[in-house]
């Protein structure tokens, strides 16, 4: 087996045993972790698919912001050691036979579909990526700048009566 | 790359919408008191709504623009009118309400601002890309507008639920486009799917794609089965912004689902039989007015009877959409007189609602609305209008968006099925909207009314029974309106 | 492809394997011998009173989410910085130098990007979310 096969498997079983991890969990630090395996797993897939920006970007933005929010959620709502079984509700009849469905679709349609293979050639992708972005994805990046604005108005609207009280 | 001048012209209500909620922000934080930034959000509407006036008159342009992101054609600026309607009425609503229930703040006029622009980059976008920020941005700042009653449980349970099915639809949006975005060989504008999908239509993983987009729309439309969320988000929103999730949001979706559908996936041989995704709506429209209508006559709740009776709009509204994949003639402009006849009934119902509560009795159920007409008789006359053109009943404008959308169903042999049930549904529905109707009327009231006097609430309920009554008796000047304002074809 | 990364795999291994290896030496290879100024956390200082592991106070998350916020601005810069060459100039660039006049397409297009998220700072600072009191 070449060698890209197997860190691709190595990287595709970290994001599928944590994402399977998530739900599965019972204790809520441990379902954190295995959101970090998940998102460092798929990290790794960019890295191989030669999409480097977004392998970055997944590691700045997921891995070292939103899991940490995460983490940080742990802390504030519980005592990091003794953390109550908070994840009761498994829901594991519907559960399974959503997974079943789904994951038959998906599947078939995998095997199904033509898939075209293409020899990557790895190259810088940030380039093309800001072309796109100040180019003829301007409107929607200038856009996304609102989207942003309004996560922080978010955030200071939910958590308001915590930081002033008027 | 350069930037025409007439690039800017044509963003100019987005951009006035956009600007003034960022001013009315800091304003918020540096004047004292709210009224600035509330007066300054109103102007910003009033301004804006010149502003696609201007364009309207002058509009010739019916290619996309920016790079094929955006098309300033009639039908958005139709659209853009009645969502900028909304959300000045919304702000008129939201302003005496907050000083009532004592959660004022002025992000909030802000916010309204945002999730318009987001609405309104919907209904122009013809690029996945465009389409899929601007949902972002008008569900973000929903999101916000549902969680921003702190004191209510309900509203931080209602908000949560919001954000993650929302959340999820938004997956949906993003997977399905990166499946079409792949299949077609790298097109995500409307125009360019339209051209490869034929092609791209042999390939399972683009109908996937296209299930998906489609999915993600039906989520912010709240079709069954992906509804959950809205009863409790609708219960849990401080008034106004319900009335603006069901008013503005509802029709900025539906919009976007108009153009997504009539455009890109307009070629009817799209998978699952000769139908393709006509059939599957046709069903989905069905099983969302009928679900809506029963989960409606077993509500106490006003609040949540309406979100269900939104619900069931939304199948009626369907219908509109699968007469327009079946390319019925007349389909487009029936489904905008209707949006614009649901979405102006729809914000005035939601003013009755936010108007009778008091900060320690909210007067949500339909039992402690009885003897309303012996205290408030306008006010009780204004709902039982718009309660029958929800229903509709003539000569109210719900009647005519209803009449509209049927009659292009009914051109369709396929569709008589369709439009038999939702006959049906509306008559079921005259049943529960009646029930409010008859305790403001004929009930003994079980707690003495205390109205608080609400400039702003009283000139829009006003305008919208006016517009709902002047749409029932002469509804040519609107439809003709929408007539003009046809999806164009590039 | 994959080239450009071994360097990379090599210097993570790197890093993970020294950390184990050196803690399984300090384990297995190693003499303990255990005595009571060793057990508590600060050898040198004071004792520590009560449980490390209480409850943050919630003042942090509004800092983390405004923090996670700026985190995704910076990631959007990027791109930008790195074609701010090719984006000032009017016309293609030549070998790597502009010829065709200056274009402020790329750096308006940024400028307003910023500007509304100065918006957000201005709001959030007039709102006192970084204060801590």
């Amino acid at each position: 087996m070449p060698t890209n096969l197997v860190v691709f498997y190595l990287f595709a079983l970290a994001a599928v045993v944590g994402a399977a991890g998530v739900p599965m969990s019972k204790n809520i630090f441990w379902s954190a972790m295995g959101l970090l395996s998940a998102l460092v797993g798929v990290a790794g897939l960019y890295v191989l698919l030669s999409a480097d920006f977004l392998a970055v970007t997944q590691l700045l933005v997921y891995i070292g912001g939103v899991l940490v929010l995460i983490i940080f959620a742990v802390m504030l709502t519980s005592q990091i050691k003794e953390i109550e079984v908070s994840n009761q509700n498994v829901g594991l009849v519907s559960g399974a036979i959503l997974f079943a469905l789904t994951g038959t679709l998906l599947c078939f349609v995998a095997i199904w579909a033509p898939w075209k293979v293409v020899l990557l050639q790895s190259h810088e992708t940030t380039t093309d990526i800001g072309n796109g972005l100040l180019g003829a994805w301007l409107l929607p990046f200038e856009v996304t700048s609102v989207v942003l604005l309004a996560t922080l108005i978010g955030a200071i609207v939910v958590a308001r009566k915590e930081i002033k009280e008027d | 790359m350069t930037i025409a001048a007439a690039q800017i012209v044509a963003l100019s209500p987005l951009l006035m919408i956009t600007g003034v909620g960022c001013l009315a922000l800091l304003l918020d934080t540096m004047a004292k008191g709210r009224a600035p930034a509330l007066w300054l959000a109103q102007l910003g509407c009033v301004a804006a709504l010149l502003a696609v006036a201007n364009q309207w008159m002058g509009s010739g342009s019916s290619q996309p623009i920016w790079s094929g992101m955006l098309i300033v054609d009639r039908m958005a600026l139709f659209l853009d009118g009645v969502l900028i309607i909304a959300a000045l009425a919304t702000l008129l609503v939201a302003a005496p309400f907050m000083r009532e229930h004592e959660f004022e703040h002025g992000e909030h006029y802000a916010l309204v601002l945002f999730a318009t622009a987001g609405g309104m980059t919907v209904v122009h976008a013809t690029h996945l890309l465009s389409l899929l920020i601007g949902i972002e941005t008008m569900s973000l700042a929903a999101y916000l507008l549902v969680a921003s009653w702190r004191r209510q449980p309900a509203g931080a349970e209602g908000a949560l639920k919001y954000l993650l099915l929302g959340a999820f639809a938004a997956g949906f949006l993003v997977y399905g486009t990166a499946l079409v975005y792949g299949t077609t060989g790298g097109e995500m504008s409307y125009a360019g799917i339209a051209a490869r999908a034929a092609r791209a239509a042999d390939n399972p993983l683009f109908i996937m794609g296209a299930y998906f987009l489609l999915t993600g729309m039906l989520f912010k439309i709240a079709a069954v089965p992906f509804h959950m969320w809205a009863p409790d988000a609708y219960e849990g929103a401080p008034t106004p912004v319900t009335g603006l999730m069901a008013s503005g949001i509802k029709v900025a979706a539906v919009g976007g689902l108009v153009r997504l559908l009539g455009s890109a996936f307009a070629n009817p041989g799209l998978a699952l039989g000769h139908a393709g995704w006509v059939r599957v709506l046709g069903g989905i429209a069905f099983a969302t007015m009928t679900w809506g209508n029963l989960a409606a006559l077993r509500q106490e709740n006003v609040k949540r009877m309406l979100a269900y009776s939104s619900i069931a709009h939304a199948g009626y509204l369907m219908i509109g959409l699968v007469a327009l994949g079946q390319k019925v003639d007349g389909a487009q402009p029936a489904l905008l007189v209707y949006l614009a006849a649901y979405a102006a009934t729809t914000l005035g119902v939601f003013t009755v609602v936010a108007w009778v509560g008091r900060r320690d009795d909210e007067r949500l159920l339909i039992r402690d609305w009885a003897g309303m007409a012996r205290t408030r008789p306008a006010v009780a006359l204004a709902m039982t209008v718009l309660l029958l053109s929800l229903a509709g009943v003539p000569p109210t404008g719900g009647f005519f968006g209803k009449f509209y959308v049927f009659r292009a169903a009914m051109q369709s042999p396929d569709l008589a099925w369709l439009v038999v049930a939702a006959v049906l549904n509306s008559l079921v529905s005259v049943y529960y909207y009646l029930r409010i109707v008859v305790a403001m009327y004929f009930r003994d009231p079980v707690r003495p009314w205390q109205p608080f006097p609400s400039v702003g609430m009283a000139i829009v309920l006003f305008v919208t029974v006016v517009v709902v009554l002047a749409l029932g008796v002469v509804p040519r000047p609107v439809v003709e309106l929408a007539a003009g304002g046809l999806v164009t074809h590039w | 492809m994959g080239s450009d990364y071994i360097a990379a795999a090599l210097a993570i291994l790197t890093g993970v394997g020294m950390a184990v290896v050196f803690s399984a030496l300090a384990r297995f290879v190693g003499e303990r011998r255990v005595t009571r100024a060793k057990q508590i956390p600060y050898e040198a200082g004071s004792d520590p009173v009560g449980s490390p592991r209480v409850r943050m106070p919630v003042r942090f998350y509004p800092v983390a989410i405004l923090f996670l916020a700026f985190d995704i601005e910076v990631a959007f810069l990027y791109p930008w910085a790195v074609n701010f060459a090719s984006l000032s100039c009017a016309g293609p660039l030549v070998k790597g130098t502009c010829r065709a006049g200056v274009s402020w397409l790329g750096l308006g297009a940024l400028a307003l990007f910023m500007a509304v998220l100065l918006v957000a700072l201005a709001y959030v600072w007039r709102k006192r979310a970084i204060g801590w009191d």
